[in-house]
């Protein structure tokens, strides 16, 4: 694969704009991150939404513009985070405006943005800049899925084609099957794969988008308990196999001790009893023996 | 037999002891009385937490205004759905001191009792 690719990720993705007074200590009292730490333009963050049982809602990110905050989620989240963010809006003055139709999402990967964008830019993770490409604004944010840096542009739709063929110039465009070949060899958790309501945030190992010193948010009792009693029991870990594995659960002698929550070909994600992972690197699918790698 | 009277599920109570602590704070302001605000926001361990406040600015256009034990206690609409049904209670007992809401439809609360999911 080419260094240097993107991929379109406009329908895949759920753009959300936050307004009004109370939207970041709302968001702070309903999620794992500290959202509080979002004071000026051109910040971000990721940060989970959990339930009350400290289960996954999904893994979202969170900018900080001038009027506004851009919630970005899996489209297919898009309506129960929407719920849940309006069902505990009560007292407090927010509104949310849906723009996935207005607006487009590209994720770039490469090694170095600047050789992209002409001007040269400093972007800690998870934060953005703005700028101008062919006569069109855009906010560019630098992510990474784990260790594969990231770069998601947003603008408006209308452009979405002008900024397509420029990034052209400089990268191969994916199809959607290699971005999920790509997401299991990275071991990055997608919703309604690993991001559901069975897995907790720590067996998701998004342990970097949990603050534990921040106080109370929707589910933090028992994310704090797993964490301080070491009580996770699951983790999850990226497959192999010499042969193509499916949707399912993985033994060990003879016993249940996980399950393959995306595959690709004879690659995959799954979460893994941890008490496991001390015993073995080796667990079988059907008949075939897996690998595990630890992400 | 003694019938016991249950909470009617469309008011918030005051208990006799709350009502004591909230006039007791107003004469500690040099005031003659004072009102209760309770509300409820999204947030905390268990998904909604209780907002208290003693206020004297009196109630804003949209709350519903509700009177017992001599206490005039302002809800907004919102939160009233949560809190239909509450008893607000004082307790000065060694688990702490300070108000406490009875609250009918809390199915689950958290361990510091400040929220509670429905």
């Amino acid at each position: 694969m080419n260094s240097t690719s993107f991929i379109d990720l406009t329908s895949t993705n759920a753009r959300l704009m936050l307004c009004g007074e109370d939207k970041v200590d709302l968001l702070d009292r309903l999620s794992t991150n500290d959202i509080s730490a979002l004071k000026e333009h051109g910040q971000g963050l990721s940060t989970v939404l959990t339930t009350n049982k400290g289960r996954i809602i999904d893994l979202i990110k969170i900018y900080f513009f001038e009027d506004h905050l851009l919630l970005v989620s899996d489209m297919q989240s898009i309506c129960k985070i929407s719920e849940w963010i309006e069902f505990y809006t009560i007292m407090e003055d927010v509104t949310q405006i849906d723009v996935s139709d207005e607006t487009f999402q590209i994720r770039v990967f490469a090694d170095d943005i600047n050789s992209i964008f002409p001007q040269k830019y400093h972007c800690e993770i998870d934060d953005f800049f703005v700028t101008v490409i062919d006569g069109v604004s855009i906010s560019v944010t630098r992510n990474k899925m784990n260790t594969k840096q990231c770069f998601d542009v947003f603008g408006n739709k209308k452009h979405k084609n002008t900024i397509i063929e420029f990034l052209k110039n400089f990268a191969m465009q994916l199809e959607s099957s290699q971005f999920e070949n790509l997401r299991i060899l990275v071991g990055y958790p997608k919703f309604g794969n690993e991001l559901t309501e069975e897995f907790n945030p720590l067996e998701a190992l998004l342990d970097d988008h949990i603050s534990f010193n921040k106080g109370c948010y929707i589910g933090q009792e028992v994310v704090a308990r797993l964490n301080t009693y070491n009580k996770v029991q699951r983790q999850m870990v990226q497959v192999s196999s010499n042969h193509d594995l499916d949707i399912g659960e993985i033994e060990f002698e003879g016993k249940t001790v996980g399950t393959i929550t995306s595959v690709m070909k004879n690659n995959g994600i799954a979460y893994i009893n941890k008490k496991i992972l001390e015993e073995t690197s080796q667990v079988q699918f059907g008949s075939f023996d897996v690998e595990i790698h630890l992400i | 037999m003694t019938l016991k009277s249950k909470p009617d599920p469309l008011t918030i109570k005051i208990s006799d002891e709350a009502a004591l602590h909230v006039n007791e704070f107003a004469k500690s302001e040099g005031k003659d009385s004072a009102d209760l605000r309770v509300g409820v926001k999204g947030g905390g361990c268990s998904g909604l937490t209780y907002v208290l406040e003693i206020v004297t600015d009196g109630p804003k256009e949209s709350d519903k205004v509700i009177e017992d034990n001599g206490v005039r206690v302002f809800v907004d609409k919102k939160s009233y759905v949560f809190l239909a049904g509450t008893v607000l209670d004082y307790s000065g007992g060694l688990n702490g001191k300070g108000f406490v809401f009875n609250n009918p439809n809390a199915k689950t609360s958290c361990g510091c009792g400040t929220s509670f999911s429905v």
